[in-house]
Formats: C-alpha cells, sequence, structure tokens
C-alpha cells in the first residue's frame, strides 16, 4: 500500500502547475460554469478560447493519443490534471462532453474521414458537441427510444424529439442516436448519427431547471435530412457505439471527490464565520459531513487503485451513489449549520441544483438496481 | 497509487482463513505464530505490520473468533513497544510473541498510580480473562502488573456481546511497575490509535461476513414463488450493505496503513475515521443482515445475531460515533487544515 503517485505523474503536475501560473488569469478564474457546463454566450466565449489554449499545450485531452493533440496519458495522468486544474481554479473545457464521451467512440468507430473531420475541430473547442441520447419515453430504459430515421437515398430523415440535452443551446453538432430499425428487439435497431445541428429542421428549446438554470435543451427534429456518411459505427449497430460513450465516462469518477470537498471546506469556513462552529450539535453535524467527503475521497481512490492494478472491485459502482448522497448532503447540512442564511443565496442555489444528483446520469433507483445484479449476482428485479 | 494489499499479505490472509475454517471460534492464532506478528524478528516475532496484523483481524472478524488475540497480539504488544525501554522490551516481548504469556491492555481514564500501586476500573477489559500480564496506562504513564497480583479483581463483564472476551477489571492497590522512564502521552496515544485500526478491520470482516450470508439467503430463500433476492426492496437494501461495508473497509486500511507509515497527526486523523464511520455504518449493517433473514434472523437458532452483536460492541469501545466526531471537528476545523 502506498498512497504516493509515481515520479513521471509528479513531473507532469509540475510541468502543469508552472504552466497554469503563466497562463490561468482572473478572469478565467471567475469563469465558473454550472456544474462543469458554460450557461451564459459569453462564457461560451471565454471558453473556447480557453479550451484552444488548453489543446495548442496539449491539455486539453490528455487521454487523446499524441497523434491526435493528446499525451496518450493514463488514468493516474488524467487524475493528477483534473486535481490542479482543480487546485488552480480553472475552468472546464468548452467541450467537456465531446471530449470525455464522444471522442472514444469516435476514435472506436468513426471512418477515417470523420475522425480526420471532427476530432481536431472538438479539441480546439471550434465545434461544440453535445449528445441526444435520453427522450421523453426513454429515460432510464434509453433504449425505448422512438427518434426515427428513414433511408431516403443517400440521405437518413429523421423526425423526433430529444431532452436532457446537455450543452444543447450551445452546441453545433450532436451525437444523436436514433431508431432505423422498428422490427428487431430494442437494442438491435438503433443507429448513431453525427448531426450538424444548423441542419434545417432542428429546434433547440432550453429546458429551465428547478433551479431556474438552462444547461440542458431539448432537440426536435422534424424531417432533418441527414447524409447517410453522418452515421458513426455501422447502421444497427449504435448500441455498441453508445455503449463505448457511456464507458468512458466512467473515468471521471475518482476525480467526483474534488468538488464536492472543496464545497465542505467553504462550509466550515461559512460556519466558522458565522460562530456556529462553537455550538456541539452544529459541529457534530459538520464533522459528519466531513466524514463523509473524506470516505468518498478514499472509496475513489480504492476504485483508482483497483483499475490501475486490475483488481476487480465494486468501489467504481459505489462512487457514483455515495458521491450523490454527499453532495445532497452538503446542501442539507448548510441549511442546519447556518440557519435562514441558508434560506438564500449560494446556499440556497445549492440546495436546489443538488436535487439533480441522484437523477442524472442514472438515477440512485436504477443504479442500486445495477449493483444488485451486476456487483451482487442477485436476480434480475421484477 | 496503490490501495492495494500486496501478495504476501494475501496469503496470510488466506493461510488465517484456512486455519479458522478448521479450528473454528477457539483456533489458537499463536500456533500459526501471530501472537508476535508485531514483535520485531530480534525479540522473537515476525516483525510485521499494522496492516499485516489488520488482515489477520479481518480474518478473525469473519471467524467471529473469540479471542484471546487482540488484546496481547495487538495492545499489550504496541504499547510495550511504544512506551518501555529496550531492556524491558527484551525481557517482556519475547514471552508474548511465542504465545507462552498473554497480555491485555488497560487504559480507562479511571486508572490511577500512587506511590506504586493503581487503582482504578475497566468496565470492558479486552481479554483480560486470559491475561498473565496487564499494562496499564494510567495519566501519561505505562505500567505492568501481574493478573493475578493482590488487588486485581477480573471478572466477566455483562455485555450484549459473547463472541469478544469483555471483563470487568478492578484495580485496588495492585502492585505497578512503572515501564520506561520518559512522558508516556504520545506513546499511548500510538497504541490506542493501533488497537482502534485494529478492531475496525476486525470489524470489517464481521460486516463482509454477515453480507455474504444475507445475500447468500436472499438469492436461496423464496417468497411468493421467486428468490427474495429479486425484490427492490431486498436489493436495495443489499446494496446499502454493500456501500457501508466498503467504505468501512478503505477507510480501515487507510488507517491499518497510516499507524506505521504516516505523521501522528494524519494517524489520528485516519483512525478516527476509520472508527467513526465503523462505529455509525457498521452496527447498521448488522441489523440489516438480521432485516433480510426476517423471522428466522430473530431466533437463536440462527447465528445472525452474533455478527450483529459483535458490530454493535465495535461501534461502544474506545469511543463511539460522538466521541470520534469530536475528535474529527478538532482536526477537520483547525485553521490549518489543508486538504
Amino acid at each position: 500500500m502506498d498512497f504516493s503517485y509515481p515520479p513521471e505523474a509528479e513531473a507532469f503536475r509540475a510541468e502543469l502547475r508552472a504552466w497554469l501560473a503563466a497562463n490561468l488569469d482572473e478572469r478565467l478564474r471567475n469563469a465558473g460554469a454550472v456544474r462543469g457546463l458554460p450557461a451564459g454566450a459569453e462564457q461560451v466565449a471565454l471558453l473556447r478560447a480557453w479550451t484552444a489554449r488548453l489543446a495548442d499545450a496539449g491539455y486539453a485531452a490528455i487521454h487523446w493519443p499524441r497523434e491526435l493533440g493528446g499525451r496518450g496519458a493514463g488514468l493516474i495522468e488524467q487524475v493528477v490534471l483534473v486535481e490542479e486544474m482543480h487546485r488552480a481554479g480553472a475552468p472546464p473545457t468548452v467541450n467537456p462532453i465531446g471530449l470525455a464521451n464522444i471522442a472514444p467512440a469516435l476514435m472506436a468507430h468513426g471512418s477515417q474521414a470523420q475522425q480526420a473531420r471532427f476530432l481536431r475541430p472538438m479539441l480546439r473547442g471550434e465545434e461544440i458537441w453535445s449528445q441526444g441520447f435520453s427522450e421523453p419515453g426513454a429515460g432510464s430504459d434509453l433504449a425505448a427510444l422512438r427518434t426515427r430515421a428513414v433511408r431516403d437515398g443517400d440521405h437518413f430523415v429523421v423526425n423526433g424529439q430529444k431532452t436532457w440535452t446537455s450543452l444543447g443551446a450551445h452546441a453545433d453538432w450532436c451525437q444523436l442516436l436514433v431508431r432505423t430499425n422498428t422490427s428487431v428487439p430494442k437494442h438491435r435497431g438503433i443507429s448513431c448519427l453525427l448531426v450538424d445541428l444548423r441542419t434545417s429542421g432542428v429546434e433547440v428549446r432550453p429546458i429551465i431547471t428547478l433551479s431556474g438554470e438552462s444547461e440542458f435543451a431539448e432537440l426536435f427534429f422534424r424531417d432533418v435530412r441527414v447524409p447517410v456518411d453522418a452515421l458513426l459505427g455501422a447502421e444497427n449497430e449504435g448500441w455498441r457505439v453508445a455503449m463505448t460513450t457511456l464507458t468512458a465516462e466512467r473515468s471521471g469518477v475518482a476525480t467526483l471527490h474534488l468538488a464536492v470537498r472543496g464545497r465542505i471546506r467553504a462550509l466550515i469556513e461559512d460556519a466558522r464565520a458565522a460562530g456556529a462552529l462553537g455550538d456541539p450539535r452544529r459541529r457534530e453535524r459538520l464533522a459528519r459531513l466531513y466524514l463523509e467527503g473524506e470516505l468518498l475521497k478514499l472509496l475513489s481512490e480504492r476504485a483508482l487503485s483497483g483499475i490501475v492494478h486490475q483488481r476487480q472491485g465494486p468501489e467504481g459502482s459505489l462512487v457514483k451513489l455515495m458521491w450523490s448522497q454527499t453532495e445532497q448532503h452538503v446542501a442539507e447540512v448548510a441549511a442546519e449549520v447556518l440557519g435562514l442564511a441558508a434560506l438564500g443565496g449560494r446556499w440556497a442555489r445549492a440546495r436546489l441544483a443538488a436535487r439533480s444528483y441522484s437523477i442524472a446520469g442514472g438515477t440512485t433507483q436504477v443504479n442500486k438496481n445495477i449493483v444488485a445484479e451486476r456487483v451482487l449476482g442477485l436476480p434480475k428485479s421484477v | 497509487m496503490n490501495f492495494e494489499l500486496s501478495t504476501e499479505q494475501e496469503e496470510l490472509r488466506a493461510n488465517v482463513r484456512r486455519f479458522l475454517a478448521e479450528r473454528g471460534a477457539r483456533a489458537p492464532l499463536a500456533a500459526l505464530g501471530l501472537a508476535g506478528l508485531l514483535v520485531p524478528e530480534a525479540l522473537g516475532g515476525a516483525g510485521l505490520g499494522m496492516l499485516e496484523l489488520g488482515v489477520v483481524l479481518e480474518e478473525c472478524g469473519r471467524a467471529l473468533h473469540a479471542g484471546p488475540f487482540v488484546a496481547s497480539a495487538l495492545g499489550a504488544t504496541r504499547l510495550l513497544l511504544a512506551a518501555s525501554t529496550q531492556a524491558e522490551q527484551r525481557e517482556l516481548l519475547p514471552a508474548l510473541a511465542s504465545g507462552e504469556r498473554r497480555a491485555a491492555v488497560l487504559s480507562d481514564a479511571s486508572l490511577r498510580e500512587v506511590g506504586g500501586s493503581l487503582s482504578g476500573v475497566e468496565p470492558f477489559a479486552l481479554e483480560a480473562g486470559d491475561a498473565d500480564w496487564l499494562v496499564v496506562a494510567a495519566r501519561a504513564a505505562v505500567f505492568v502488573t501481574d493478573a493475578h497480583a493482590p488487588g486485581v479483581r477480573i471478572e466477566p463483564a455483562e455485555s450484549l456481546d459473547p463472541t469478544r472476551r469483555l471483563c470487568r477489571v478492578t484495580l485496588d492497590g495492585a502492585p505497578a511497575r512503572r515501564l520506561g522512564a520518559s512522558d508516556a502521552s504520545a506513546a499511548i496515544a500510538s497504541a490506542l490509535d493501533a488497537l482502534v485500526a485494529g478492531l475496525v478491520a476486525d470489524g470489517v470482516g464481521a460486516a463482509a461476513r454477515a453480507l455474504e450470508r444475507a445475500l447468500e439467503y436472499a438469492k436461496q430463500r423464496e417468497q411468493f414463488g421467486r428468490p427474495i433476492g429479486s425484490f427492490q426492496a431486498v436489493q436495495h437494501l443489499l446494496v446499502d450493505m454493500l456501500q457501508d461495508a466498503e467504505l468501512a473497509r478503505a477507510a480501515a486500511y487507510y488507517a491499518l496503513w497510516a499507524q506505521d507509515a504516516a505523521p501522528a497527526a494524519e494517524r489520528t486523523r485516519a483512525t478516527a475515521l476509520a472508527k467513526a464511520f465503523a462505529s455509525e455504518a457498521l452496527p447498521r449493517l448488522g441489523a440489516a443482515a438480521i432485516q433480510v433473514f426476517g423471522g428466522i434472523g430473530f431466533t437463536a437458532e440462527l447465528d445472525i445475531h452474533l455478527y450483529y452483536r459483535r458490530l454493535v460492541s465495535l461501534s461502544l469501545l474506545y469511543g463511539d460515533a460522538g466521541q470520534q466526531l469530536q475528535r474529527i471537528a478538532e482536526i477537520a476545523f483547525a485553521r490549518d487544515e489543508r486538504d
């Protein structure tokens, strides 16, 4: 057991820290985004420029191969990058979904022409990418999706509706899951298309969340003509492509604790300023929250270590569950500790926004079903 | 970033598990040479560390091992190593390492030494009834006394946990021999942290086994024509148990590692985190195991309640959740706390 990072990773940390010190200004530090996604047009412009600067230095997507502009970095270096970005208060790239989730699918299933066309502008933030996965009738049961694509010569004609598309309001392109065959079992009739969102017939409507933010959008497709060479992977093989995408999403779990522990420290400071640390009940409540944050960190480190050392453990599946609970507890404990001061301001916003953590990316209940079946080996539930 | 046990540590686990399976809850661990696991090789021990001892204790927890083991091989040994002189160690530790003698450790706040004799009460002393010597932390000093000396009364403690050998020890003018010469506060703190980390490892083992037993039952027991483990309500209960078990395991391993490898401040923090969480979560896990079994789980016939008993006693011994949270608050709310 040894919690230190290998010397190469520490050398990378030092290099990155120096680069950040020279390249990160106050304006960027304050470009905070809603859960890692930009919200307004001004912020998008700022983050596009930041992404280009990161890309030119080779830091925008270090997990990509070198020849495509990454560093071929392993998991530990990716963790170091997130740690240092977090430490420096750097904003996220403008293209988090493209770089982390869509690019792996493009690299695994895309044609040479598609990779040559899309990867570079994605890396530099010149084209922002979104995913059209969920639908009003296909949330937890994603494979039930009904947006149709019908072949018409050298085009598909797309009709349907997508929802909960992150970055939808700012995206230029969309990785879209469509149904291309209705006469086979649901997983086998899905295809994946790369769609230019400025195509005629596409309508984007922002979703206003219960906390008043608009980080998601609905996408409507009415007779949208998409060229057949926009297929990513083979026709009706879209489910496999989508799974590549969703698997790539998991490498981010090892660093989820950074932001939530930062919020816990901020709450401790607010409690100190409010003179609440002397009260035994509030003190214990905060200590329990601190404990939760540290446990999340330990669980994440166990998960990370398991991946690095090829040990099949259950930790990775549990991190998302634990993380969402902890995030929600931060906002609740803020009210227990600060009282009326949490009825307005940042902790009030956090309280409302926190409801999404147990819904987005798989609800807590669906995740528990999955852990029950895949980790505990229990029979499929009714 | 290596949060894994080594091949040797996993081999040790396999050996201990096999031995306990063959010999049962009373298996004499000294016969495997484990009594001296922490004792340096020069004094007849194995010269291993807290991670190895933690692996052994995890297996003891799984098997509901009745001891005596932990008080002597961990508590007393660690306190002697930290607080006594080399000459005293040469005199006392070889006998503990071989298993020829056993010691228990007392640390209740009521313990006092006046003019060479000890007084005070330890209401729940681990395995004191099996001890030849009592190693006593009283204020900032460490003493040793013969367990059969006049002024020492050891009787079984009335507790809900029959799986550990808990005794009520009353010292009333027991002859005390002071060990070491200087202030032993730091030595006592480090030895008690190690004992706590070891007890948490024991709890992790007991919890893991209780979860396995509940899981096996949920897959096999049928109601309404299907295994109860196919009902989401039962599944989610088991997933919550898994989450508690894995968090406790991560915290326990970190605390075990910190005993030998981290500075005192990090060691204390790691120990308090592990014990606070184990105290809150593991009794909850033990209760959930009974719940999965339903009616049969509430009978004396089935032994699932023994895990619950062991996890409840773990939660209360050596600082319950509330006391650990106070320690955590002191550490976490200090102004210079960074990451």
